[in-house]
């Protein structure tokens, strides 16, 4: 008896789950190209990833080339760099997805206060501007600021002010500011398109109920616009984190300038592999640099995505 | 249900990844031995083109030379292309070039990416700048040419014997050297009217001490306290230390070894100490430019930006010295000389290989051997075409041509350097009509004194990790020290005990194995 | 009420002024580098107030004029094209995983998201699509590697379609007998412009400025170049010239562009976007009231 319900069950769910494919068949072929494209253009270059694990040899080819187990690891660890480079990279990452994520957020909701819709344009234009400046040009800007001898904060602010000019660039306890500050202004502009978006998007008619209701603006933002801005959170936090791991590369290097006294707090696992490699073109090794980030990354993801949909189930990632 | 669907998505995914992988990748199809096809592909080869010698020279194989390029593009590209071919087809060489520029900056990926490509690959192409001999050979980049020593002997014969060594990997040619000097000294130049200013320009391309340099500098400084008197000071023959080519100098030969075949950490010598005190020195005194640290410190650029007044650099004689000093700076300069000539260090700075993926490397050694031997050859590359892009004055001297700059020319005349053998080219916008003869003189002059090392090539795969993690430390601690911004007793502790707690002592312990070997296999 | 959002009204203004300020003066640095001397630069140091103007840099550029409106007319082509099928590809797939009861969806969205972790690195990508695809020197190799499709794209998208169109609208739409690409194109793509917007700028941008499907795919074809290109070519020959920075390269610092002509190059190669930027903003300024009537 238990047995024929079961299978009962077992076939009515197939039947609609048949149903359901049915009904969704043309969604499924109008996204077929999307799966094509990302199966040519991201999964078939995977099997590259077998690399982390072989002595690439440029005459053999891929499949052909020699395992080699783990020894292109190594590097990575074992020397005064990995604490160094491992601390820098998840401490850079964690902080600024922090402040940027407030940031961002802050910024789309006051420019979502904005009426003046010339005003607004301008605004939206002008905070975009960072992001389209290569990070070897922001690197000559910072150095146009920051340089001891001639850059415009010594030479304009702090000696002016009766101060004694500081010589940026040798002193590494700054450079956690510094870099911090670049990251935050040449990403918010861009960050807080995608929160100001959605906030325009909401449904209008809730805001009007809480005017009627009374609600201040303060109220309105954090009863309506932050809960409602909630999903779209926690997406771009899952999203970040699976790249906590990874570092911009003109971020760390091309700003501080590859300085040398530096490099203590401004080397994190992909300058380090760009030094170590950079006349060796050992392609094993700096895949497993990259293998190694993607794995640590994917963990934190599908340990944040878990916990997500436990609390959270129509917010989760999938 | 799900899961079926899911595993069969997938398990579709990864097969058709495969076969589009298997498809793209040179060794899993045609032979199943790519060490095999790797060595069949010349014998099939040289039938191929024996025949096609005789026959018409459309079907003679083409071969893709990089050509360096300081632009993105060069306009004159396919006129020398098409005169260079014409002129091997004269001379019935079976074979034709398909020059190729490359970016300078660009060039790092450029290269990486068509090593890895056997449907477009790089045939020939230098190593300067973009590796090192056992790094490619590790890596599988380029072949052996050994096979080709009976072929072309007198391409063995041109440089001293020593120096061919130097491209070798257990014993086997895999590059063939680039022309060079193979020994210098080291040159201070300084801006002419100071000089004169100061009284010492009788001392011009005279031997000085380096005490006399210290007067002279302390001079020019009174004169001109605007002025900084030094760019780069982590140079070498002043140092006296054979560093085999590696830039970290994290083992190193002293004086040649001529007094001892010990190779030392070099940082944790007295020798060292003393050049960071008297760098410490410079700095004391002025000397330095502001902000090393971050400046751009090429002497060069800051003699023409009129920031600094002189700096140290490399040469073989003072002629060659100044007629380089005219080329680069608008200033009149005058030089001093600072050490012997000598063979300082055991490496070449160039080499030219043929690459693994090259298809027909018969025809790519033969276009390789008239490269090094063919003065027409030659100068279709590091010159062009006569009346086109450069033009010949009565010194046999070559300029640009007529109505033509850097700027338009169209072609990069100005690394003939990078060429396998510059030497057979014409010295270009100068008067030194011995720029290239004088050079060539000294692979036959037997006075000669190179270093011991001289054919040393120091593999570090073994001490990988320690070498990387080393030469990240050199990276952090030494500019700072040989631009003399800190406090040596302290900083040089620091760096020192940071240095032997990241295993410099395994990598000078390595590097000592094999200079033994080395040595053993000399004699 | 009224007056506590007046209130919040001018604090953002001042804010949003502050902020504009910071995110230009950069830029206004950029701008008065590039027609500074560079002599007068390497002495003095950078300045807001130039010391000397110099146009040489622009007229550098305009004398290579054909390359630049050249190399702009490819950026854009390039742009066009990418973004559009970007952006096609985007709206299918993220509204196919919009649906709740889609048979797969989390596998999709899985399938969708690991390709943001996991790459296979350059050189197997470059043997993909240079070897199979066959895009090396031709237009496609600018438009078709890694910049068709981001999966942060189609994500937003979906989270999008999922959190700011109420569900039972398209179930009302269904009970019509509207079909489900009926659904999607009558419903939730006019009710998306903000985020269809935002997502057109951010593939767009990502066009703009990509130099590496150039560095990569373009050996032989240099006219194919972007603007972006032509600048990333510059710059890295300049920072190779500075790392190398021996006596023997010296020469050559005479034939690549000054500080200033980069400088230049980048203030050129922004223009464009902050000219175009303002035509997608109409649909950021509106905000769109749900229930078929816009505001």
């Amino acid at each position: 008896m238990k047995d024929e319900a079961a299978r009962l069950g077992r076939q009515a769910q197939r039947r609609t789950l048949r149903k359901r494919i049915y009904k969704y068949r043309i969604l499924y072929i109008l996204a077929l190209p999307a799966f094509v494209y990302l199966i040519i253009n991201n999964y078939m270059p995977m099997v590259g990833l077998s690399l982390a694990f072989k002595n690439y040899s440029f005459a053999k080819g891929i499949f052909a080339s020699p395992w080699n187990g783990i020894s292109n690891f190594t590097y990575l660890f074992g020397s005064k760099w990995a604490k160094i480079m491992f601390r820098n990279t998840i401490g850079y990452n964690l902080l600024f997805i922090a402040l940027g994520t407030v940031f961002a957020i802050f910024v789309a909701i006051v420019l979502g206060e904005v009426l003046n819709p010339r005003a607004k344009k301008i605004y939206q234009t002008l905070i975009l501007i960072p992001h389209l400046v290569s990070t070897v040009l922001i690197g000559y800007l910072v150095y146009a600021f920051l340089s001891y001898t001639n850059g415009f904060v010594n030479m304009s602010i702090i000696t002016p002010m009766g101060g004694e000019a500081i010589n940026w660039y040798t002193e590494p306890k700054y450079w956690p500011f510094i870099l911090t500050i670049v990251q935050l202004w040449r990403s918010f502009g861009f960050q807080s398109i995608v929160y100001y978006a959605t906030i325009i998007g909401f449904d209008k008619s809730y805001y009007e109920a809480a005017v009627v209701d009374g609600a201040n603006t303060w109220q309105q933002i954090t009863q309506i616009t932050l809960p409602l801005l909630r999903p779209t959170i926690i997406i771009l936090t899952i999203m970040a984190l699976g790249r906590m791991f990874a570092s911009d590369f003109g971020l760390f290097y091309q700003v501080p300038m590859n300085t040398g006294t530096l490099h203590t707090v401004t080397t994190t696992i992909d300058t380090f592999v760009y030094r170590a490699l950079m006349e060796n073109h050992d392609v094993g090794r700096s895949l497993a640099a990259g293998f190694l980030q993607s794995i640590l990354g994917f963990i934190v993801v599908m340990i944040t995505n878990t916990i997500v949909r436990k609390i959270e189930p129509e917010s989760a990632l999938f | 249900m799900r899961k079926k669907l899911t595993a069969a998505i997938l398990a579709a995914v990864m097969s058709i990844a495969l076969i589009a992988c298997g498809s793209a990748d040179p060794g899993s199809t045609g032979t199943q031995a790519p060490s095999e096809s790797a060595e069949a592909a010349p014998a099939e080869a040289a039938p191929a083109e024996a025949s096609a010698e005789e026959s018409n020279p459309a079907d003679w194989p083409v071969i893709k030379v990089e050509i360096l390029s300081f632009t993105d593009a060069q306009e004159k590209e396919p006129e020398i292309e098409q005169a260079l071919n014409e002129y091997l087809v004269s001379i019935d060489a079976g074979v034709q070039a398909d020059l190729l520029p490359i970016a300078i900056g660009d060039r790092a990926t450029t290269l990486t990416l068509m090593l890895a490509d056997p449907d477009n690959p790089i045939d020939l192409f230098g190593w300067r700048f973009y590796s090192t001999v056992p790094d490619m050979v590790h890596n599988d980049q380029i072949i052996s040419l050994e096979k080709y020593r009976d072929v072309y002997p007198d391409l063995w014969d041109l440089f001293p014997e020593d120096v061919y060594r130097t491209c070798q990997v257990n014993g086997e040619q895999y590059s063939i050297p680039g022309a060079d000097s193979f020994g210098n000294f080291q040159v201070y130049a300084m801006r002419k009217d100071v000089a004169e200013e100061i009284g010492v320009a009788d001392k011009a391309s005279t031997r000085i001490t380096l005490e006399e340099l210290n007067d002279i500098l302390l001079k020019a400084e009174e004169a001109h306290p605007e002025l900084c008197w030094h760019g780069d000071t982590a140079v070498l023959p002043l140092q006296g230390i054979d560093n085999f080519g590696e830039t970290a100098w994290l083992g190193v030969l002293l004086n040649r070894g001529v007094d001892s075949h010990e190779i030392i950490n070099y940082y944790a010598s007295p020798e060292f100490r003393a050049y960071c005190e008297q760098c410490k020195w410079w700095k004391d005194n002025g000397m330095i430019v502001d902000d090393p640290l971050n400046n751009t410190y090429a002497g060069y650029t800051l003699m023409n930006d009129g920031v600094g007044g002189g700096y140290l650099f490399e040469a073989y004689n003072c002629e060659y010295a100044l007629s380089l000093m005219k080329a680069q700076i608008q200033y009149e300069t005058i030089v001093f000389q600072l050490t012997d000539f000598a063979g300082n260090n055991s490496c070449v700075y160039n080499g030219w290989n043929i690459s693994s993926v090259c298809r027909n490397p018969d025809a790519a050694m033969k276009l390789l051997y008239l490269m090094y031997t063919d003065p027409q050859v030659c100068r279709y590359f590091t010159l062009g075409i006569e009346g086109l892009t450069y033009k010949v004055d009565e010194n046999g001297c070559a300029w640009y041509a007529d109505g033509k700059d850097v700027n338009n020319v169209g072609w990069n005349l100005s690394a003939p350097w990078f060429y396998p053998n510059e030497c057979l080219s014409l010295p270009f916008e100068t008067d030194y009509a011995g720029y290239f003869s004088d050079m060539a003189a000294l692979w036959s002059d037997n006075s000669l004194k190179y270093s011991e090392a001289m054919g040393f090539v120091f593999d570090k795969t073994p001490v990988f990790d320690q070498y990387s993690a080393c030469a990240a430390i050199v990276d952090e601690y030494r500019t700072a020290l040989l631009m003399g911004q800190v406090d040596i007793d302290d900083y040089l502790a620091r760096f020192n005990d940071e240095l032997s707690a990241n295993g410099i002592d395994e990598i000078v312990a390595e590097m000592q194995k094999q200079f033994d070997e080395f040595e053993a296999s000399k004699n | 009420m009224a007056g506590k959002g007046r209130g919040f009204r001018i604090f953002s203004n001042i804010v949003m002024i502050l902020l504009s300020f910071a995110a230009v003066m950069p830029f206004i640095l950029l701008v008065v580098s590039s027609i500074t001397r560079e002599e007068v630069i390497a002495r003095y140091g950078y300045s807001f107030v130039p010391r000397a103007i110099d146009f040489a840099a622009y007229r550098y550029l305009f004398m290579s004029s054909n390359r630049i409106l050249k190399a702009y007319g490819m950026t854009f082509l390039v742009a066009f094209i990418g973004t559009s099928c970007n952006m096609l590809m985007t709206m299918f797939a993220g509204y196919l995983l919009s649906k709740r009861d889609l048979p797969g969806r989390n596998f999709i969205s899985f399938f969708i998201f690991f390709t943001m972790l996991f790459s296979g690195g350059m050189i197997p990508s470059y043997i993909i699509w240079s070897r199979l695809m066959k895009v090396g020197d031709t237009i496609f190799g600018l438009i078709c590697p890694n910049l068709m499709l981001s999966a942060f794209n189609i994500i937003l998208m979906r989270t999008y379609f999922t959190s700011n169109i109420p569900y039972e609208l398209c179930e009302a739409a269904e009970m019509d007998s509207c079909s489900e690409a009926g659904i999607l194109f009558h419903i939730c793509l006019p009710l998306s412009k903000p985020m269809i917007a935002t997502l057109t700028l951010f593939s767009g941008l990502a066009y703009w400025n990509d130099w590496i499907n150039g560095l990569y795919y373009l050996v032989r074809r240099k006219d194919l170049f972007t603007i972006q290109n032509v600048l990333n070519t510059m710059q890295s020959n300049v920072q190779f010239l500075k790392d190398y920075a021996t006596a023997s390269l010296g020469e050559f610092a005479q034939s690549i562009p000054s500080l200033g002509v980069r400088m230049a190059i980048a203030v050129i190669s922004i223009i464009p976007i902050m000219v175009i930027y303002p035509f997608f903003q109409q649909y950021f300024v509106r905000g769109i009231v749900v229930g078929g009537v816009k505001g």
